[in-house]
This record gives structure tokens, C-alpha cells and sequence, in this order.
């Protein structure tokens, strides 16, 4: 049984420029951060970032230079911290092209591709949103009548960032429904793992979200969601995640805030945002 | 009791829901998060919540700042998750989803995607996450917006994002119902003036009748405030 344990150097590194990814969680929450950052620091490019709801994980790729294309339904950092400004200047300056579904239409695309099927009906969609993302009618051969299908959408790679791994990839995620998870990990060719623990075997089969043969590699990430939340573990550090709307005004602050943030390395990330001492324990 | 709008709002969202639906609330929506948990506790118990987070009748202590986050999980009763509620709401068992937008016309055509051009926006606006397919397929939209001027009341929207099955519209000056395919005047909040929301909507203004709402009373400013001690109703107006 061999070890699918790598570090987040590795993992980054076999994401290649131009790829489709998908990305585990929504808005602030349960979100593969560290992988993030360290697809920033390898200066990934081009890539397409698949999501129902992104917030931080697409705003910073968009801010970064990392990211071409942004499936999605909404990209927010919800009223309470305003709109994903990287996100919203990259649109308008038309480095990141939006392909705008609806989180309905990515669970349907996804779902056909975890089915193995080429597309998908889909129930009524009345939106301009159908002509950005070519939705179209075919007639249903048992009633005669129109339905809406979408295309298969299949990533290269799902990272998923879960509460526990065993080194061999199976991964568990806790308390909250992991059906997302558990889809763009059916949906996707590849899937990276990781993960706020790694154990050497997960002690209940019963708990396993997604089984170590769907999965690649495997890398500790303790905090792996921070500055986003991570039920139970902690929940969303507002300090910081204010530093960062602050820095993400402007191309040029936002720039200083990953110098600072960011190209820093892994490790002294934490140590500014004042983790590293709990890192360690 | 005094009163303000951020009091107002969330009280008359939660009168617009009736027994026995359910009722959906999803992303960047605090106010409807509000009026729906004390719809559950004061007038509407028999109501089902499903939060986009897939918490069931969540019933939080606080309520987090982002209706997103999955802490609401842990107060619920049973979890669910978005894309159930989403099939759920194809098959045509949701009742209620309340949504929100950056343009509405008198059609209810609702726009949160772009201001200006989709390829080359003036704003690029969040996207509607499930707006599109909610509003085609739940039998009613209970639209709300804390901002009640032209740039949000328009005659045409730049972009359909959703459309479709608009019953209500919230505002701090009015609830507009639809009537025979328009959006028409159905109440006006206390102490506002017609010639206010005339001048404020980018579209001919109509009315059913100039009724003016219910003003709150004690017991519901009362379980808004113990339900939401720390004024999460108040993020949207900020």
C-alpha cells in the first residue's frame, strides 16, 4: 500500500497552465486555500477555475494573473464584505474572461460528467445566462416535447481540502453535507487531497467521503482554508480577511499584499498571520 | 416601539410567507435569512427552511454575517444540501425563494450579472448563483432590495439574469405585487410619501391600491431583536 503523501510543492506542480480545476467549497468556507497560494507562487497560468459559488479561492487567482476563465454562478464575498474586487477588475479589464452559469447549471454539467454521460437535461432555465454557456433544446423522444440540456463538464483536477486523510487518499469530510465534494471528485479526472489531518489510517469506513482510488496525492494542510472557514475547526479569521479587501482595491495593493502574504512562502504565511505556533502543535 | 427600516424590512419580508411552505434562503442574503427565522419562530412555525448551507430549520443562537456559512448546519435539525434543494425545486416542491438584484424592471426581469455590456462590463456584478433556475421553477420569488432609486428600478435591465415568478418586491419605501404580467404599488411603509417612490422608479408607477403596511408591533420587535442581537439585518443597508 504505497504512500500517496507529497508535499504542496508537488501537488501544485502537477497542475499545468491552461488546465480546468475544480476548487471544494463556497464563498468563505471550507475552500483550498494553501493550494491556492501555492498555485500563485508556482505562477500558474491560464488557468479555468470550475465553482458554484467562488469568493476568496477565484478572487485571488483573478488578482494574481493566475486565472483565464471563471465558471461559476456567483463570485462574492457575500454582503457582509462586499464584492470579489480582483475578480470585478479583472472582468472589466477583460483579463478574465466570466462564463456565467448558475450553481444549478454547474451541478447539472458536473453531475453528467460524474454520470459518464455527454450531456444533461435540465429542468427550465428563462435567462440570458443560456446563450453565455450554450444551453440548448433538444426535443425529448418519449414526450415529443423541448427540454434544455447542458454539455459534460469535466476538470483535470478537483482539489479538495477535507478534515481528515489517511495517507493512502481516502479523505473524510465532517458535520456538513459533502455532496460537492463528493461530486467533483466523481466529476474530474484527478483529484488532489488536502487535508487539515493526516492519520495513518481512518479508523471508520463509514466516514469516508471519497475513497483513496479516486485519489492522486495527498498533502497536509493544517489551516489549508485560512483565511476562510473550516467547520469546526475555526471559522473565518475577519482580521485578516479585512487586510486583504483592503489590499485588493487596487492591482498595485494588492500586488504588496501577496509579496507579503504570499511569495513569502508557506510557512512564514502563518507565522504572519499568527498561526504558526498552533501549526506546530 | 421605536423602529427603524433595518427593523421594518426583515418584519414585512417574514409576513409575505405563509404556512406549510418551504422556503429557501441562499447566498448574500441576511435580511431574508432574518425575516425567515422569525417567520419560523412567530408567526409561521409550520414553515420549512432550507438554507443554502443545507441546514434545516436552523435555529442559531447568532446568525452569522454570511449566509454562506456553514455554521448554520450546526443548529439545524436535519442537513440537506443546495443541489437537493435545487432538485427539489425543479421537480416543483420549493415554495419560496427570496432573491435579490442589482436591477428589476416593471416585467421583473431581474438583473445581477454586468452594468452595461456582458463582454466588456462598465461593473461586473456577482452572477446570480441559482437566481435563474429558482425563478423559473419555485412557485414564488419574494424579491427584496434595501435600495429603492432609478439605477436599481429601471425600465430595461442590461442583462437577464432570471426571470420569472416574482410575486413580491420589498423596499424600504413600498411592496410592489405583480398584477396581470406588472409590477404594480401593493402597500407603502409607513410615513412614505407617493411622490417618493415615483420619483425613485425608473418605470411608470402603478398602483393597486395606496394601503399603507401594518407598522410593527412589540412582539415582533421583540423576537427580531433576540433573534438577531448583534443587527446582521443591518449589513445589507451599509
Amino acid at each position: 500500500m504505497s504512500s500517496k503523501v507529497c508535499s504542496i510543492e508537488e501537488a501544485a506542480d502537477l497542475i499545468s497552465n491552461g488546465m480546468v480545476i475544480a476548487l471544494s467549497g463556497e464563498v468563505l468556507h471550507r475552500i483550498p486555500m494553501d493550494f491556492v497560494r501555492e498555485l500563485i507562487r508556482q505562477g500558474k497560468r491560464q488557468l479555468t477555475v470550475v465553482k458554484t459559488v467562488s469568493g476568496l479561492d477565484v478572487d485571488m487567482l483573478a488578482g494574481s494573473g493566475c486565472l483565464s476563465n471563471a465558471i461559476f454562478g456567483a463570485v462574492t464575498l457575500e454582503p457582509a464584505y462586499g464584492l470579489a474586487r480582483n475578480f470585478r477588475r479583472a472582468v472589466e479589464k477583460c483579463r478574465v474572461n466570466a462564463i456565467e452559469h448558475t450553481c444549478y447549471t454547474v451541478i447539472m454539467s458536473l453531475r453528467a460528467a460524474a454520470y459518464g454521460i455527454p450531456f444533461i437535461p435540465i429542468g427550465r432555465i428563462n435567462s440570458d445566462i443560456t446563450k453565455i454557456i450554450d444551453v440548448r433544446e433538444v426535443i425529448d423522444p418519449y414526450s415529443r416535447e423541448k427540454v434544455q440540456v447542458v454539455r459534460a463538464l469535466k476538470p483535470e483536477y478537483a482539489i479538495i481540502h477535507a478534515h481528515i486523510a489517511d495517507n493512502r487518499g481516502n479523505a473524510v469530510i465532517e458535520g456538513i453535507p459533502p455532496y460537492y465534494e463528493k461530486l467533483i471528485s466523481e466529476a474530474s479526472s484527478n483529484v488532489i487531497i488536502t487535508t487539515e489531518k493526516l492519520v495513518d489510517k481512518i479508523g471508520d469506513q463509514f466516514k469516508v467521503t471519497i475513497p483513496y482510488f479516486r485519489v492522486n496525492v495527498v498533502v497536509k494542510s493544517p489551516f489549508g482554508a485560512h483565511p476562510a472557514s473550516m467547520h469546526p475547526l475555526y471559522q473565518v479569521d475577519e482580521e485578516h480577511l479585512k487586510l486583504y479587501i483592503e489590499h485588493s482595491r487596487s492591482d498595485e495593493s494588492f500586488n504588496e499584499y501577496l509579496r507579503k502574504y504570499v511569495f513569502c512562502g508557506r510557512l512564514e504565511y502563518y507565522k504572519r498571520v499568527g498561526l504558526l505556533e498552533k501549526l506546530i502543535c | 416601539m421605536k423602529y427603524s427600516i433595518e427593523d421594518l424590512m426583515p418584519i414585512v419580508m417574514a409576513r409575505l410567507i405563509r404556512d406549510n411552505e418551504k422556503v429557501f434562503v441562499g447566498i448574500s442574503s441576511p435580511l431574508a435569512l432574518i425575516a425567515a427565522l422569525l417567520a419560523k419562530k412567530l408567526i409561521r412555525p409550520s414553515i420549512t427552511l432550507i438554507s443554502v448551507t443545507g441546514a434545516i430549520d436552523p435555529d442559531p443562537e447568532i446568525p452569522p454575517k454570511t449566509t454562506s456559512d456553514n455554521i448554520l448546519c450546526f443548529s439545524s435539525i436535519a442537513t440537506y444540501h443546495f443541489a437537493e434543494a435545487f432538485d427539489l425545486c425543479v421537480r416543483g416542491e420549493l415554495d419560496v425563494v427570496f432573491l435579490r438584484g442589482a436591477q428589476i424592471d416593471k416585467f421583473g426581469n431581474v438583473n445581477i450579472s454586468v452594468i452595461g455590456s456582458y463582454d466588456k462590463p462598465k461593473v461586473r456584478l456577482p452572477g446570480g448563483a441559482t437566481l435563474a433556475m429558482f425563478m423559473s421553477n419555485a412557485k414564488r420569488i419574494i424579491y427584496w432590495t434595501t435600495r429603492h432609486d432609478k439605477r436599481n428600478f429601471v425600465d430595461k435591465v442590461d442583462f437577464i439574469t432570471g426571470t420569472g415568478n416574482v410575486e413580491y418586491v420589498v423596499t424600504p419605501l413600498c411592496i410592489f405585487k405583480m398584477d396581470d404580467g406588472r409590477l404594480k404599488v401593493w402597500r407603502l411603509m409607513p410615513n412614505v410619501d407617493v411622490d417618493e417612490i415615483i420619483e425613485n422608479t425608473g418605470f411608470k408607477v402603478e398602483f393597486i391600491n395606496r394601503e399603507v403596511i401594518e407598522e410593527p408591533n412589540e412582539t415582533e420587535l421583540r423576537v427580531l431583536r433576540e433573534i438577531d442581537p448583534h443587527g446582521v439585518r443591518r449589513i445589507e443597508f451599509k
